[in-house]
Formats: C-alpha cells, sequence, structure tokens
C-alpha cells in the first residue's frame, strides 16, 4: 500500500497537476502558485475523497504545509 | 467631517485581507497611491506578497505585508496588533480574502459549506468585531462579493451562498456601526481575469462567454474594481452605507 505521503502527493497531482515528485515532507504552499485559500479547500475536498475521512475547519487550519497535513492525515486515519 | 482638497483621497490605515493577489493586490495599490498606509494581509503565497512588498519599496508606497490566518483568532489579533502598531487613524477594513469548494450539490458537504463560510463570513465577523475599537470617526467598512450572492452559478452553491451571508451581514453591519461613523458596503466585481479561476470548473469557456455577454465588450479589470473601492471609502462616498456596487461592465442588467 501507498505511504501516506505517496497518496497526499497523488492528491496534489489530481488537483495541482503538479509532479508527484516535487511533494515531499518539506513543501510548503509558496512552492506551488495554485495552492492559494481556494486551492487548499479544493485540495482539502481530494484528500477526504482519497483517504476516505472527513475534514474539519481545523483540520484546515492546522494542515499549513505537506508536513502538517500528514500527520493530521495520520492521526484520522489511527481513529478509523 | 475631515476636510479633503480631493474627496477621492484616503487616510489613515486600512486593512485588505487578501491583499496581495488578484483585486486585493489591486486595491492595496491602489489604496496607497490615493494617500492610505495598507496592511496587505495574505496567507499561502509568499513569493506574491514579496512581490508586492518589493514594488512597494521601488514606488515608496506604504504598504506593509502580514502573513496572517484570518481563520484563528491568533490570525485575528496579528491584524488587530498591527493596526495598532501602525499608530494611525484605523480608516477602513476591506475583505478581499476568499475561498471555496467548487462542486455541484451532489457532491457538496455541510463541511464544504463550514470550510467557505470560515474565511468568507465568519472572519470577517471576527476581524469587524476585534477592530471595533480601533475604527476611526470616518471610516468604511468593504466586503468584495460575487455575482454568486444573487445570481446562480455553476459549481458556486456553497460560494455564493457564503457571498449572500456576508452582503446581508454587511447591510446589518451598516445600520449598526452608522452611528459610530462607520461605513459598509459591499463591491461586487463580475467577471475579472485574474488567478481565481484556476480553481473553477471550465473556466476559459467561461471567461469567453463573459466577455461575449458583457456590453462592454470586454472583462472588467482588477484597476476598475480598485478604483471603485477607493471611491467607496473615500469622503465622496460618505452619503453611501449598505449598498452593493456591482462593476460589471453592464452584465448583469441584460435579460
Amino acid at each position: 500500500m501507498d505511504s501516506v505521503l505517496a497518496r497526499v502527493s497523488k492528491t496534489f497531482h489530481s488537483t495541482f497537476e503538479t509532479d508527484p515528485q516535487l511533494i515531499t515532507l518539506d513543501t510548503v504552499p509558496g512552492d506551488i502558485p495554485a495552492w492559494d485559500s481556494m486551492g487548499h479547500v479544493s485540495l482539502a475536498s481530494g484528500l477526504e475523497q482519497e483517504f476516505n475521512v472527513n475534514l474539519d475547519v481545523d483540520d484546515l487550519m492546522a494542515m499549513e504545509n505537506v508536513r502538517e497535513i500528514v500527520r493530521v492525515l495520520n492521526e484520522k486515519l489511527e481513529r478509523k | 467631517m475631515p476636510q479633503f482638497s480631493n474627496p477621492f483621497e484616503l487616510r489613515g490605515t486600512v486593512v485588505v485581507t487578501g491583499g496581495t493577489r488578484g483585486i486585493g493586490r489591486a486595491i492595496s495599490s491602489q489604496f496607497s497611491r490615493a494617500g492610505a498606509r495598507v496592511i496587505a494581509n495574505y496567507l499561502r503565497d509568499d513569493k506574491a506578497a514579496l512581490a508586492l512588498k518589493a514594488v512597494a519599496e521601488q514606488e515608496g508606497l506604504p504598504i506593509e505585508i502580514l502573513r496572517a490566518d484570518l481563520t484563528t483568532p491568533a490570525g485575528q489579533q496579528q491584524i488587530a496588533a498591527s493596526v495598532i502598531a501602525a499608530n494611525e487613524p484605523f480608516c477602513g477594513l476591506v475583505h478581499c480574502a476568499a475561498t471555496g469548494v467548487h462542486k455541484s450539490i451532489d457532491s457538496l458537504t455541510g463541511r464544504h459549506l463550514d470550510w467557505t463560510f470560515a474565511l468568507n463570513v465568519r472572519a470577517f465577523f471576527e476581524l469587524v468585531k476585534l477592530l471595533l475599537p480601533q475604527f476611526d470617526r470616518h471610516s468604511s467598512v468593504l466586503a468584495i462579493s460575487s455575482m454568486g450572492a444573487t445570481h446562480a452559478l455553476p459549481h458556486y452553491t456553497a460560494v455564493g451562498a457564503s457571498k449572500g451571508a456576508l452582503e446581508a451581514l454587511v447591510r446589518h453591519l451598516a445600520a449598526e456601526l452608522a452611528p459610530r461613523g462607520i461605513r459598509a458596503n459591499v463591491l461586487t466585481p463580475g467577471a475579472v481575469a485574474t488567478d481565481v479561476w484556476k480553481a473553477i470548473p471550465d473556466a476559459e469557456a467561461r471567461l469567453a462567454e463573459a466577455v461575449r455577454r458583457s456590453p462592454i465588450g470586454r472583462l472588467v479589470t482588477v484597476e476598475e474594481v480598485a478604483l471603485c473601492a477607493q471611491f467607496l471609502c473615500s469622503a465622496a462616498a460618505s452619503g453611501i452605507n449598505g449598498q452593493a456596487l456591482m462593476v460589471d461592465g453592464g452584465t448583469t442588467i441584460l435579460a
């Protein structure tokens, strides 16, 4: 099974058409021009679908960068 | 009422949320040229913010960029702290920051509405409340809305609903805050070619259609929107309160 980071990278690709190789734990919004406030909710919607989890407003606030996205998703997956 | 040699000039400090890209950036630039000291808030795009800062420094424009998450109390407090630190009359809040999920009703969930309303409506409400003690006696609140507040657009249910709520909130604020010398209005741009369209399905086709339908035969520019924003926040508009000004080249008057 793909790692969480790999699946996050896949979601970045489907949302922003980014090269999956470019998404690392150190990736931040400034690295991806389309990752603005509008892009952030589109990404969140894609992550919900990919991981079959529910993300609330607090989760979106916490997901400031890829490292935090992976952390939030790991917590959600552990609780399932 | 302060006397102005030019009734369209601005003064004091103005906060522009979402003020480093697109319409917000144009407003930040125009307001600083009109005499305001601008605090241009952003959250994610450091490059765009730094680019605006560089232009401001080059042209000697009083624009401060401020990274803050408006949906959090900490981010709202950062904005308030910056206003206080400016040590000038606080004369305006322009809410350009916006987000939204563009999906049909079949794919839309309550959480999508929560995400959209958190920035588009709730953050604005919290900021107004937090900044109330700071507003100067002759100041303005301006919310940037969209046609989706009053018209049904494809995949726009969540954003349109939030903009409708935003407009209703501004009308009520206009009535409640007028006795304190604070006017509140809405500015509704029509289709404007900015990066926001990257997130909207069928953007190219919809922009082409917007051009075709526009009586002026083109899209409205960010500069035109910014000039209208300046007017609404200036002394020249001191009799305008609780209104929504549409800047769309006349598109919405067509049957």
